[in-house]
């Protein structure tokens, strides 16, 4: 008896949930709201969902925006395509497209200013107005892009346009740069021949040694000094000599020598007689000294008669001489003043000469100064020449360089210069259509309504029906209650997804389930329940349950990052989006569809939690007050 | 069998029940009566363990009463349709009875002899939100009754149902009674009270302001009829 009491006490609760379960689903079945709801409803909002998204690549697939086009310029500035349906207007016409555009009757207008075309050619820039209507942001984002993208072609053209007219320029101006290094080029050898030469040059100005040229000049002005001193001293002796060679008179012979020495021959001879010849007077004694004397006297006059003689002879000699020499004293008288008016000339001549001679030594000096200046100028000037030939040398290769370069860049692509950085996008996922991405997140987002419609309606329901009561009023726990009905609703949930499995197939977008999708689908439903429970503990209506369905809903919606980036939000905002409950769903479903990186255990722990606080406090709350009678 | 003891009930500055207490005895039939806002509702909420009481206690056999043990021995009828629309009322009925522990084969018996009991038998296979007002009644009445509780708590049955359906109604609960079913009864109909209760727990403002049979309340003011013995009671307190 005992044993089959404790079998009936272990079948029981599953007799119960088995009971409760059955009678859930054919409450469900009986009831055509639920079954629209469950079944159709997610399959038709999917399907209009897929349709919407299926082309939600809005750049590439938007058409016949409205654009006006104020063209004030008459430039012909075109905007047709296909995503363009293009009104054009003319003249003052800015303010009436941008009053079209503010009345929604275009969605956006372009202005081109006068003037347009003429300030691009002549290079001062100009700007086109765009009025985009941003009420309808995606319009006015795709708008605003597709003309910004339609300036940059402009832009582009322009651009190109100028590059090649530059590049034709700087190619001649390249042309010459080159024939100049040619040029140069040839020119390195001429300069360093010319250093070379002055270097020899130089040598040879530096071997000039003018200390010997200006010792010949001291010397030569020393010696001047000194004929000047000499001629100066021969002036002066002519001066006073002049006068002093008078004309030698001729020398006359006097016979009065003669008579006197005839007279002293008669007398000696007299004398001789007597005293010294024995016919004479006196006896010759033996030679007295008288007529020693005499005889000496003799013999002087003798040869005094004979100097006579001679000197007579030599008084002619002498006369003649004396002729002679008053002639050459006339000539030389002659000859002395030629010679004191030459030296007079020749002082005037001298100075002339020192002063020449001092104009040499000056020149001498400022020749050599010069010398000194000119090799100090070679010494620069080939410094300088060298520096010179360096800087050639670098010109030419910078030249070379430049001209290198100017080849490089004239052979580059305008376009490539305009825009020398293009982005290459590569999709890491393939080109699939966006659709593939946001269908795991919308399938999550309708998941969640109905989930939080049906949960929380069916408390309500049953609360204000008194049928929770009678549940309450009987043995089984509210935990056991709140259990099966989750039971049941995963049970609806799981219809519900497979509905929008089955709707993707039929737009073919098809969803493959595989088991992590299908536990992450799992929890969040379960999530999504046990919010719905909540809702419905402390909803007074089904109408209250439903709008705060949609309260708690439209935020977890559009914080999900689904329809707005999460990089839009505000910090506050992505932070507390990170751990709503559809964020974190979709986030995991990202990962296992998207980025195949599997399930995020931390996410799912969280999601965890979240059932058990929703569940715990549904209950709780639900026990308080089972019924709303 | 079932005892009130001295129940207090606020809401926070708001007495609805002060210091009540009655009690039921085993096959007999006390009809709670009172004005609206007397306190009836809450007393049947605290007593089948909607609410729960400030103060005070609820003894059955001596004993207090834990939720578990309620269940089993309560059977409770609210006034408004408490089961499944879209159950037929043999299928309510069993799902009720499942709920209550009472095994599939029994619940089968006891629904078919409950239908049968509550002159329902015709619509058993009815959805149950196709009956009459009255029907649903008893159908309220045969759901409290399918885990055969040993109370019965019917609150105002008789509500919102016309005329044939009450008197229908009334012969039910008589039968009900005579099986010997112990049944607290909250009803405005003093004339059929009068019939059917052995004694009245008479409530006005939280309090008990009476506590005995019909009879003794009729002789208390000396009043043929009770209705003008409950306005005498009524006005008096």
């Amino acid at each position: 008896m005992r044993s089959r009491d404790l079998l009936r006490s272990i079948r029981l609760p599953f007799q119960k949930l088995d009971t409760m379960m059955l009678n859930d689903i054919r409450l469900f079945l009986r009831d055509r709201k639920s079954l629209v709801l469950v079944v159709l409803t997610p399959f038709i909002i999917l399907s209009i969902l897929i349709n919407i998204f299926y082309f939600s690549n809005v750049a590439e697939n938007i058409r016949g925006v409205e654009l006006g086009v104020c063209d004030m310029d008459g430039s012909g500035f075109s905007m047709e395509s296909e995503i363009f349906k293009v009104t054009r207007f003319t003249e003052d016409c800015e303010s009436l497209v941008a009053d079209k555009v503010s009345r929604g009757e275009l969605r956006g207008a372009i202005v081109i200013p006068k003037g347009f075309e003429q300030d691009i050619k002549d290079g001062i820039g100009t700007e086109i107005t765009l009025f985009v209507d941003n009420s309808k942001s995606t319009t006015a984002v795709v708008t605003s892009n597709a003309v910004k993208a339609y300036v940059s072609d402009l832009n582009e053209k322009i651009g190109t346009e100028f590059i090649l007219d530059a590049w034709e320029q700087l190619r001649e101006l390249n042309k010459n740069l080159k024939f100049l290094v040619g040029h140069l080029e040839k020119a390195v050898p001429v300069a360093e021949n010319l250093k070379d030469r002055l270097d020899s040059m130089k040598a040879e100005i530096d071997s000039v040694d003018f200390g010997a040229d200006k010792q010949a000049v001291s010397d030569m002005i020393a010696f001047l000094d000194q004929l000047d001193a000499e001629m100066a001293a021969i002036n002066d002796t002519f001066a006073v000599a002049a006068p002093a060679i008078p004309q030698v008179p001729v020398f006359t012979y006097t016979p009065n020598a003669s008579l006197a020495m005839k007279e002293y021959r008669t007398e000696s001879g007299f004398w001789r007689d007597e005293f010294c010849n024995t016919s004479g007077l006196l006896p010759v004694i033996t030679k007295n000294p008288f007529c020693v004397l005499l005889d000496n006297t003799d013999g002087f006059v003798d040869a005094l008669e004979s100097d006579v003689a001679s000197l007579s002879a030599y008084s002619d000699t002498i006369n003649q001489r004396i002729a002679e020499l008053n002639n050459r004293s006339a000539a030389l008288n002659q000859s002395l003043t030629q010679l004191a008016e030459m030296i007079s000339s020749s002082s005037a001549q001298n100075r002339q000469v020192r002063e020449d001679i001092a104009g040499v030594r000056s020149n001498l000096i400022f020749l050599e100064d010069r010398t000194e200046n000119i090799s100090r100028s070679i010494t620069e000037l080939e410094a300088s020449l060298s520096g010179f030939l360096a800087d050639m040398v670098r010109v030419t290769d910078e030249l070379d360089r430049t001209t290198g370069v100017l080849d490089e860049y004239t052979q580059k692509d305008p376009a490539s210069i305009l825009k020398p950085v293009t982005v290459d996008t590569r999709p890491v996922f393939g080109n699939k259509l966006e659709i593939f991405y946001k269908l795991p997140a919308l399938i999550s987002i309708i998941l969640l309504f109905i989930m939080l419609f049906i949960s929380s309606s069916l408390i309500v329901n049953e609360r204000r029906g008194g049928t929770m009561a009678r549940i309450f009023l009987s043995p089984i726990s509210m935990f056991f209650y709140v259990f099966e009905k989750t039971i049941y609703l995963l049970l609806l949930s799981l219809l519900a997804v497979l509905s929008m499995v089955a709707a993707t197939y039929i737009f073919g977008v098809g969803v493959s389930i595989s088991l992590d999708l299908f536990t992450v689908f799992l929890i969040a439903s379960l999530v999504y329940i046990s919010i719905g429970i909540l809702v419905g503990s402390f909803s007074k209506s089904e109408n209250t349950s439903l709008l705060t369905c949609l309260v708690i809903g439209f935020p977890l919606m559009f914080m999900s990052g689904v329809f707005s980036p999460p990089e839009l939000m505000s910090q506050v905002t992505r932070i507390a989006s990170d751990y709503l409950p559809l964020t974190l769903n979709i986030n995991l479903i990202e990962n296992i569809t998207i980025y195949h990186t599997g399930i995020d255990l931390h996410k799912l722990l969280m999601m965890a939690c979240m059932i058990l606080v929703f569940y715990i406090s549904a209950v709780l709350i639900i026990r308080k007050k089972p019924t709303l009678k | 069998m079932l005892e009130i003891k001295n129940i207090v009930k606020r809401f926070r500055d708001f007495t609805a029940l002060n210091n009540i207490s009655f009690s039921l005895k085993e096959g007999e039939l006390v009809s709670l009566l009172g004005t609206n806002g007397s306190g009836k509702s809450v007393s049947i909420k605290i007593i089948v363990g909607f609410l729960k009481e400030t103060s005070g206690m609820i003894k059955y056999n001596g004993r207090p009463i834990s939720q578990k043990f309620r269940s089993r021995v309560i059977g409770w009828a609210p006034q408004d349709d408490s089961f499944y629309g879209n159950l037929t009322l043999y299928e309510n009925l069993i799902y009720f009875g499942n709920l209550n522990n009472v095994i599939v084969s029994e619940a089968k018996q006891r629904a078919t002899e409950l239908l049968k009991l509550l002159k329902l038998s015709h619509k058993k296979d009815a959805l149950a939100k196709d009956l009459s007002g009255g029907m649903k009644r008893r159908l309220n009445m045969a759901i409290a009754m399918m885990h055969n509780p040993k109370i019965l708590i019917l609150d105002e049955p008789e509500a919102g149902v016309d005329p044939m359906s009450r008197v229908t109604l009334w012969e039910v609960v008589r039968e009900v009674k005579k099986k010997g079913t112990t049944i607290l009864l909250v009803t405005h109909n003093l004339l059929e009270t009068e019939n059917l209760a052995d004694r009245l727990v008479v409530l006005d403002a939280g309090k008990v302001v009476f506590q005995d049979t019909p009879k003794k309340l009729k002789s208390r003011y000396k009043q043929r009829n009770i209705e003008n013995a409950f306005k005498r009671l009524v006005e008096k307190h």
